[in-house]
C-alpha cells in the first residue's frame, strides 16, 4: 500500500458512481474494499441489491462535478460567428477555460484571424497537440491553446479531423507551430498540408506507425527498426 | 601571397559539422547539425529525440497517482515543479483544496528548485564559455538545496516531491532552521558570482549581443520564461495567471531590454534573488495545520479537460489533461518549455561564429529529458 491508500475516506466511490449514473445505489456506500471489486459491482444490474438499505449521498451533495457550460454573451464567439457562421461549432467552457469548436475548412482562417483580427490578438500559440478518439466518425481531434498577452487570457480550439485527412499548418502564422506539427505528425500520423518540413521528430525517421494512436499498444515496438539498428537477433513477440 | 587567379580557383563550400549528440556542451543527446562558412553559422538544425521515453504514452497507461513520477523524469533539473503542475490540473479538475501550510510549502520547495535549477544553468553555462571558478561555487550551494530536498522528499533528484492534495509528510524537525541560514549566505554568494561575471570583460564579449531577440519575435517562436523576459515582455505565469497561491507573496519580475546572452543571463540571476524573497515570506508566514487536504483514494476526475500552466525554471510548462472518467488520464500532453523553446536556436545562432553556439545553447538552458519527454 503507498501513503496515498492509508488516510483517505471513500471519497472517490462517489466520483465513480456519479460517473456511470448509478447515484446513490446500495454498492456505492457499501464497502471500503479495494477499486477492483467495485468497478465489476457497477456493472450488476440496480435490481441485484435491492434489499440493502440506501444511504443518502451526504458527502457528494457539496461537491458538483464540474461540466462543461455554453459560453453566453461571449464577445469572442458572437465575433467569430459573424465571421465564419457555420465554421463556428460550439463554445463552451469547462472550469473557467473557453472552448471553441470549428471546423476544419475554417480552422486555419479563424486561428489567423484570432492572431490577427480580434481586439484581444492572440499572439502566442501556447500548445497545438491531438487527441485520439478511437471509434469515432471523425478519429481525431485537433486541440490549439492560444494566449494573448493584451488581455492576459486562455482560449482552447477544438478541430475534428477524419483519419486520412489532411489539417492546414500553423507554421505560416506561428513559428513556434513547426516542431509541435512535427510532434503530432511524429506521435498521431496527422498529416499537415503546406508544412514546410514534416518529418517525425522524436522516433526515428524509419519508425512505423504512430504511438500515441489508441490503438498502438504500449508494449508494441518497431521490431524491424530494433533488429535492424539494435542488432538485437530475438525480439519478444 | 596568393595571387588573384589563385584565390579564385579555391573552394569555399559550406561545410557541415555534427555537434553532439556527445558533447559536454550540448547539456545531454542534443545533435545540432551545423552548416559552416569558416567560423560563422549558416545555418543549424537540431536533431533530437534521443531520450524519448514515450511519457505521454505511459501516463495513459497508468492512474493518475502513478504518473506522478515519471513526470519527475521529464525535467529532472527542476522535478519539483513538473510535479507541482501536474498535480496543480488534476486538483482543479477534482475539487480538492490544499490547505494552507501545504499550499505554502509547495510554493517554498517550487522556489527552491528554482534557484537550483538556476545555479545549475550558471554554473554549466559559465564553463562552456569557459570560467571555471563559477561552476565550482555554485554546486557547492546547490548541494545545501539538495540537501533539503533529501531531508523533506527523501530524495535528492527525482523528488516525487507532491501528492494529491498537498504533501507527503511535514517539514522534518531543524528544516526551517537549515532553510533559513541557507537564505541568510545566499545573497552574499550570489553577489560572488556577480563579481566573477556581471563586469568581467571576456564574461561581456562572449554575452552581449550574441543571440540577440526582439520580443514580438520571441514570442512568435513560442519563447517563455528568462529567454522571453530577457527581451523584455513582462510574461510570468506566476503574476499573469496566478496558481496555488502566489498571488499572497511580494516578488519582482526581471525583464531584460536587448534580448541577447547577458541580458537573459541578468534575469535569471535576479530570478533567484527573487526566488529567496518568496522562501522568506513563506518561512515568515507559515501557518501550521495539516499540510494534505482530503483527497480521494483513486483519483477520477469527471470527464473533461484542463490546462494548467506554471512558470517553471525554463518558462511555461503546461500540461493539458484529458479525462474520460476512468482512473487513467484519456491523455496528458506535456508543454515542456524547453522543447518549444529549443526550435528558436535555428534563428539566434544565424550569422554567429562557431563557438558562439555553445554560449547560445546554454542560454535557452535546456534540458534534453523534457525536450525529448
Amino acid at each position: 500500500m503507498s501513503e496515498e491508500d492509508k488516510t483517505q475516506p471513500p471519497e472517490s466511490e462517489g466520483e465513480a458512481v456519479e460517473k456511470s449514473g448509478t447515484r446513490g445505489e446500495p454498492q456505492a456506500s457499501e464497502s471500503k474494499g479495494s477499486e477492483e471489486k467495485k468497478e465489476p459491482a457497477q456493472a450488476v444490474p440496480p435490481t441485484a441489491a435491492k434489499e440493502k438499505p440506501v444511504k443518502p449521498p451526504v458527502r457528494r451533495a457539496k461537491k458538483k462535478a464540474p461540466t462543461y457550460e455554453d459560453l453566453v454573451d461571449d464577445p469572442l464567439l458572437k465575433n467569430l460567428q459573424q465571421k465564419f457562421s457555420e465554421g463556428i461549432l460550439s463554445g463552451q467552457s469547462f472550469l473557467d477555460q473557453a472552448t471553441y469548436t470549428v471546423s476544419l475548412e475554417v480552422l486555419h482562417d479563424v486561428l489567423l484571424d484570432l492572431r490577427d483580427g480580434t481586439e484581444a490578438q492572440y499572439d502566442y500559440l501556447v500548445d497545438l497537440t491531438a487527441l485520439d478518439y478511437l471509434g469515432d466518425e471523425k478519429r481525431f481531434c485537433m486541440v490549439y491553446h492560444l494566449y494573448s498577452h493584451s488581455q492576459k487570457n486562455l482560449i482552447r480550439l477544438r478541430c475534428a479531423v477524419a483519419d486520412g485527412e489532411s489539417v492546414p499548418s500553423v507554421t505560416d502564422v506561428w513559428k513556434t507551430a513547426d516542431w509541435m506539427e512535427r510532434e503530432v505528425y511524429d506521435l498521431f500520423g496527422i498529416d499537415f498540408s503546406d508544412h514546410p518540413d514534416l518529418k517525425r521528430i522524436l522516433l526515428p525517421d524509419d519508425w512505423h506507425g504512430h504511438p500515441l494512436r489508441k490503438d498502438y499498444d504500449i508494449k508494441l515496438q518497431d521490431q524491424v527498426w530494433i533488429k535492424e539498428h539494435l542488432q538485437i537477433r530475438k525480439t519478444p513477440e | 601571397m596568393t595571387t588573384l587567379e589563385e584565390s579564385t580557383v579555391l573552394d569555399t563550400r559550406v561545410l557541415e559539422m555534427n555537434m553532439g549528440p556527445q558533447h559536454p556542451s550540448t547539456h545531454g543527446v542534443l545533435r545540432v547539425k551545423l552548416k559552416l562558412d569558416g567560423e560563422r553559422v549558416v545555418d543549424a538544425e537540431c536533431i533530437i529525440g534521443y531520450l524519448h521515453r514515450g511519457i505521454e504514452k505511459i501516463s495513459e497507461n497508468r492512474s493518475y497517482i502513478e504518473c506522478v513520477p515519471y513526470y519527475d523524469r521529464t525535467d529532472y533539473i527542476a522535478a519539483v515543479s513538473n510535479v507541482y503542475g501536474f498535480l496543480l490540473g488534476v486538483e482543479k479538475m477534482m475539487g480538492i483544496e490544499v490547505p494552507e501550510r501545504g499550499r505554502y510549502i509547495r510554493i517554498m520547495m517550487v522556489e527552491f528548485n528554482r534557484i537550483a535549477s538556476h545555479l545549475l544553468w550558471l554554473a554549466t553555462h559559465a564553463i562552456d564559455i569557459g570560467a571555471m571558478t563559477v561552476f565550482l561555487y555554485c554546486f557547492r550551494e546547490r548541494e545545501e538545496i539538495l540537501k533539503l530536498f533529501e531531508a523533506l522528499f527523501g530524495a535528492r533528484l527525482t523528488t516525487h516531491a507532491f501528492r494529491v492534495g498537498g504533501l507527503w509528510k511535514d517539514l522534518p524537525p531543524g528544516f526551517e532552521q537549515e532553510a533559513r541560514k541557507f537564505l541568510d549566505e545566499f545573497p552574499a554568494r550570489v553577489d560572488e558570482y556577480e563579481q566573477l561575471l556581471t563586469e568581467n570583460r571576456i564574461w561581456l564579449a562572449r554575452t552581449k549581443d550574441i543571440g540577440v531577440i526582439s520580443g514580438e519575435e520571441a514570442i512568435e517562436w513560442g519563447l517563455t520564461g528568462p529567454p522571453l523576459r530577457g527581451s523584455g515582455v513582462d510574461y510570468d505565469l506566476r503574476k499573469a495567471q496566478p496558481y496555488g497561491g502566489y498571488e499572497d507573496f511580494d516578488f519582482d519580475i526581471p525583464l531584460g531590454e536587448n534580448g541577447d546572452t547577458y541580458d537573459r543571463y541578468v534575469a535569471r540571476i535576479e530570478e533567484m534573488r527573487q526566488s529567496r524573497r518568496i522562501i522568506q515570506q513563506v518561512l515568515e508566514r507559515l501557518p501550521d495545520g495539516p499540510v494534505r487536504g482530503k483527497a480521494p483514494k483513486i483519483v477520477k476526475p469527471a470527464a473533461g479537460e484542463y490546462y494548467s500552466g506554471i512558470e517553471s525554471p525554463r518558462g511555461e510548462l503546461g500540461y493539458y489533461i484529458v479525462s474520460d472518467g476512468s482512473a487513467q488520464p484519456f491523455r496528458v500532453k506535456i508543454r515542456p518549455p524547453t522543447f518549444i523553446g529549443l526550435q528558436a536556436l535555428r534563428r539566434l545562432v544565424r550569422g554567429h561564429l562557431m563557438a558562439d553556439v555553445v554560449a547560445i545553447i546554454g542560454t535557452l538552458d535546456i534540458v534534453l529529458g523534457e525536450v525529448d519527454r
